[in-house]
């Protein structure tokens, strides 16, 4: 009855209790501090957005590429680039643009004089975290050569075919597709995305510490990597092995169904984000440390996996999609 | 816990409000003591949750309801009747608002309600009281399905819209249940009107000032639907009772029957089917003059056509009138000696001028001649506000104030062709009528009725005369809109698409008169009409009842299968039983889990809501987690139930000191 301690803990009164106790994951041991230490490190420099950094990690443990949408200025590249220091892992930036080529993300091959033949310089794709910023200001074209390296892992340049490094992931930011100068997202393109994260605006408190508080840009060169590369293949790991239950798998599967009805969503959600959402919960579950996953964590992901995946039919103003996820929530009871 | 704490505030005021609406109408029925207290019990419920004050003790409670019961049972007899059984309802329905502790609570309040919708059809059943109620129920319906989302998340329109599906899945089974439930012989809900209780209309007797109180009256007398077009407005006198007798200022039928009277009829007749409303006299209404007797009635000596009882509820008849005739021409000598007597010494100088008119003009006719011509050249007034008369009402009418209406004129001109020696009679009834252009029939109301005379002349026997039409004769031309009149024709023409005659009025009439015909009127007979035209000939009531059995097992079975179809999966296995027991033990105090609530979230707003139950609440959703969602569990299933069986949160609650 090793679970009996942390359950407890878990469920001590008090609103917004966390418990970091993972008593119920063997293989836990440092990692797990070392993630917590990242989780209060990023939380210092975005103020006031525990849950969407949470969600963040949640999408990176579950191994997945995130978007962070919203309009500019609600600090989606200072999230960004906080993760990806915080997460120690080697990382490269791209600003998108609407002249940006294909070569400029995987890179080319140049003639090298010295050896007399073509040497292949790497484009910033070949990183641990790549930061795509502002990715629907790029055209089609340059979009897709990104998108095809997220879901292949790997790039072929002049019929060679290069892997990535291990692990991998895109944290892309785009503005709202009503905004000038943007090329919106094909669905399929968004689908390669785990979680589509919006930031929204900082509360007032929030918004206040900002105010008075020094230069992001200068707190953000003082972050240490506070996890490795190993740390994160060990974590990704043990999400994998987070427990499913039937109860729960069945829930998952009404949430699913509804989605699918007709009336609702100009289409459900697809059996890869299905099992793209377990997976999420899975993660949130472990940062909770959680040994196995409740429909809590499946209503806590929910928003981000399936957000940029539904498309409401009768979508009017800014805050349809999410309402209908709150909705679909609230209508799906618990077996 | 305060009563807010667990009910819905808005429903309650929903509520409050629906039997405000439901108790105020019977005010002109009901004591005033009952209307102020139970308005009173409301008021202070809302104020009660408005303010958030502590529901009342119920020994409070308990005392308020005895003394209720022993003061209706002090006024009303140990059996009480209609009024008597309204007035403890209503009473209870106002001291149950009172009591709104939880949800339960709420609903049978909301039940009470649907009650008092009932008493109002003891009352009254026109097609607008019944449209008020619907929205009344379709309210109350709403008000239980707020009350029943106890997790206050659903919006007002869904809830209007449940409470529409409800309410409307209930109509195929009212539907069936109004066309075959046995009936009794009579009108729904028994007589509406209280035995004893005055019926407008017209009397047997006619003294100054009678007809002005009908003459304001807006109700409907009946309604007639006319097989063919072409009676004149001159010719619609719709015939009464008769008036023989005056005593100097009253006219009365007289208890004397005259022998029948010969009818000889000319070419022009027509034929039309009334529908009278009840007046709780036996005479029917018939046009000048009706050419025969309908089933199940007489044509008397007067013409006059009545009922073998008293018309105590709505009647139809068909009749055929004749509109060219001659009637008693061969009258006896006495019937002309009745219709020619007048009071010895009343109305001295009419008398005088009846007898100057008589030497000076030589016969009937010329006398008839001379006194319309006289209404009609000197100043007589056409108005329903006269100056009061005294005794010789006549002669005040006559000579000094000239100022009358139709019972004016009729009584003077008859007083004046009797002292001339000319036969008279007066004949009460109505002229004229209403064109209902929707509903294509003759709308008879209370302000058409009339009096006119009928005076005897050797050669043409009784003919009809209408003082007033000299006087007024816009009050005979305009009684009526026919729409086979030309200007009306050429008038609907000119508006284009939305002909002006279809006014609000109209349409009412035409809505009540189908009421009418389709709901109320919806007897025993025609019921057996229904089944005989399906193929039913013999149906008595058991047979009756097994049809309706027949016919409503079928719809209830669909109704919950479909229920059924919807209800979430059976509770499978005793981990989850354990948990659904756990769950319902916390909506007891108010802590209703919301379908899509996660054990854990739902365990951390108990935390945050019920802090005392915090500590059982956290031990039994880890063991129901454990069991349900991880891999391994702190205790076995046998021990969650254990854990639930002791699970007492209204105790924990009540030894915190929690109020609740």
């Amino acid at each position: 009855m090793a679970d009996e301690v942390s359950l407890t803990g878990q469920l001590a009164p008090g609103p917004g209790h966390r418990s970091r106790s993972r008593a119920d994951t063997p293989e836990s041991g440092g990692s797990a501090a070392r993630l917590s230490h990242a989780l209060a490190q990023i939380n210092d420099i975005v103020l006031g957005k525990e849950r969407q950094v949470k969600l963040c990690l949640a999408c990176i443990l579950a191994g997945g590429h995130l978007l962070i949408e919203d309009v500019p200025g609600v600090g989606k590249t200072t999230l960004a680039q906080a993760l990806a220091r915080s997460l120690g892992l080697s990382f490269q930036r791209i600003q998108f643009t609407s002249d940006l080529l294909p070569a400029d993300v995987v890179g080319v091959s140049i003639f090298d004089q010295l050896s007399g033949g073509f040497r292949f310089r790497p484009g910033p794709v070949f990183a641990q975290i790549l930061l795509a910023d502002e990715i629907n200001r790029a055209t089609p074209k340059a979009q897709s050569a990104l998108l095809e390296a997220m879901e292949e892992r790997q790039v072929t340049v002049d019929g060679e075919t290069r892997a990535l490094p291990e692990p991998f992931f895109v944290i892309a930011t785009q503005n709202p597709a009503t905004q000038a100068g943007t090329f919106a997202l094909p669905e399929s393109q968004l689908d390669r995305f785990l979680m589509r994260i919006q930031l929204g605006y900082p509360d007032a408190r929030a918004e206040r510490a900002l105010l008075r508080g020094e230069d992001r840009r200068d707190a953000m060169r003082r972050l240490h990597g506070r996890l490795s590369a190993a740390d994160i293949l060990a974590l990704q790991r043990q999400v994998r092995e987070i427990h499913a239950s039937e109860a729960l798998l069945d829930y998952v599967q009404a949430l699913v169904a509804r989605t699918r009805r007709p009336g609702r969503f100009v289409a459900g959600l697809s059996p890869r984000s299905t099992v793209n959402l377990l997976q999420a919960a899975r993660a949130w579950a472990h940062l909770d440390g959680r040994g196995f996953v409740l429909p809590e964590d499946i209503q806590n992901v929910l928003p981000g996996v399936a957000g940029h995946r539904l498309q409401p039919i009768d979508a009017t103003g800014e805050r349809a999609q999410e309402e209908s996820i709150s909705a679909l929530i609230a209508e799906v009871p618990l077996p | 816990m305060s009563s807010a704490a667990t009910l819905r505030t808005g429903a309650v005021y929903s509520l409050l409000g629906a039997m405000a609406a439901l108790i105020v109408p019977h005010t002109p029925r009901l004591p005033d003591w009952l209307m102020l207290t139970v308005l009173a019990f409301l008021l202070w419920q809302s104020l009660a949750t408005a303010l958030r004050w502590k529901p009342l003790s119920r020994w409070l409670l308990a005392g308020m309801s005895v003394a209720a019961t022993a003061a209706v049972v002090i006024s009303f007899g140990p059996v009480p009747d209609r009024e008597g059984s309204v007035v403890l309802l209503v009473l209870m329905a106002g001291l149950k608002c009172l009591e709104l502790r939880s949800v339960r609570d709420a609903h049978v309040a909301t039940l009470l309600g649907h009650f008092l919708i009932v008493t109002h059809f003891l009352y009254s059943q026109t097609a607008l009281l019944a449209a008020f109620l619907a929205l009344i129920l379709l309210w109350l319906v709403a008000t239980g399905v707020a009350f029943q989302d106890r997790n206050r998340t659903l919006p007002p329109v869904r809830i209007l819209r449940t409470a529409a599906v409800i309410a409307g899945s209930a109509l195929p089974l009212a539907a069936l249940l109004f066309l075959l439930f046995p009936r009794v012989q009579g009108p729904l809900f028994g007589d509406a009107a209280t035995p004893g209780r005055a019926t407008t209309g017209l009397g047997d007797a006619m003294s100054p000032g009678d007809i002005v109180d009908l003459g304001l009256s807006d109700e409907v007398a009946f309604r007639v639907d006319f097989d063919a077009v072409g009676v004149g407005a001159h010719e619609m006198y719709w015939r009464g009772p008769v008036l023989w007798d005056f005593d100097g200022r009253t006219w009365r039928a007289g208890r004397r029957a005259n022998p029948p009277a010969t009818v000889r009829a000319g070419r022009r007749e027509t034929g039309y089917r009334v529908t009278l409303e009840p007046h709780g006299r036996r005479w029917m209404f018939a046009l000048d003059v009706p050419a025969a007797a309908p089933a199940g009635a007489v044509l008397g000596a007067d013409l006059l056509l009545r009922a073998q009882h008293p018309i105590r509820t709505r009647t139809r008849y068909v009749v055929r009138s004749l509109l060219d005739y001659r009637v008693g021409l061969e009258e006896s000598e006495h019937v002309l000696r009745r219709a020619l007597r007048l009071p010895p010494d009343a109305n001295p100088r009419t008398v005088a001028l009846g007898t100057l008119l008589r030497t000076r003009s030589g016969d009937g006719h010329g006398v008839l001649a001379e006194v319309l011509s006289m209404f009609r050249q000197q100043p007589f007034h056409y108005t329903l506000a006269p100056p009061a008369l005294g005794r010789d009402s006549v002669d005040e009418f006559l000579f000094d104030t000239r100022r009358g209406f139709c019972e004016h004129y009729a009584s003077a001109f008859a007083v004046i062709m009797r002292a001339a020696g000319v036969p008279a009679r007066i004949v009460t009834g109505y002229q004229g009528g209403e064109y209902n252009n929707v509903g294509n029939y003759l709308v008879v109301r209370q302000s058409h009725a009339h009096a006119w005379v009928e005076v005897w002349l050797p050669d043409q026997g009784w003919r009809r005369v209408d003082p007033t039409a000299a006087v007024a004769p816009g009050r005979v031309e305009t009684g009526s809109a026919l729409p086979w009149r030309d200007q009306d024709a050429s008038r609907a023409r000119d508006t284009g698409g939305w002909p002006s005659w279809i006014d609000a009025r109209q349409v009412l009439d035409h809505l009540t008169r189908s009421w009418n015909d389709w709901v109320l009127d919806y007897s025993a007979e025609r019921q057996r009409g229904l089944l005989r035209y399906v193929g039913l000939s013999d149906a008595g009531w058991p047979r009756l009842a097994a049809l309706l059995a027949a016919a409503v097992a079928p719809a209830v079975a669909a109704l919950a299968a479909l229920r059924l179809r919807h209800r979430p999966a059976l509770r499978a296995d005793r981990v989850d039983r354990a948990y659904a027991r756990f769950c319902s033990k916390l909506e007891r105090v108010g802590c209703a889990r919301r379908p899509h609530e996660g054990p854990y979230d739902f365990a951390r707003r108990i935390a945050m809501t019920r802090p005392a139950l915090s500590v059982p609440v956290d031990q039994i959703t880890l063991a129901y987690v454990g069991l349900r969602y991880a891999h391994a569990a702190p205790v076995s299933a046998a021990g969650l139930e254990a854990l639930v069986r002791a699970f007492a949160p209204r105790r924990v609650l009540r030894q915190s000191g929690a109020r609740y």
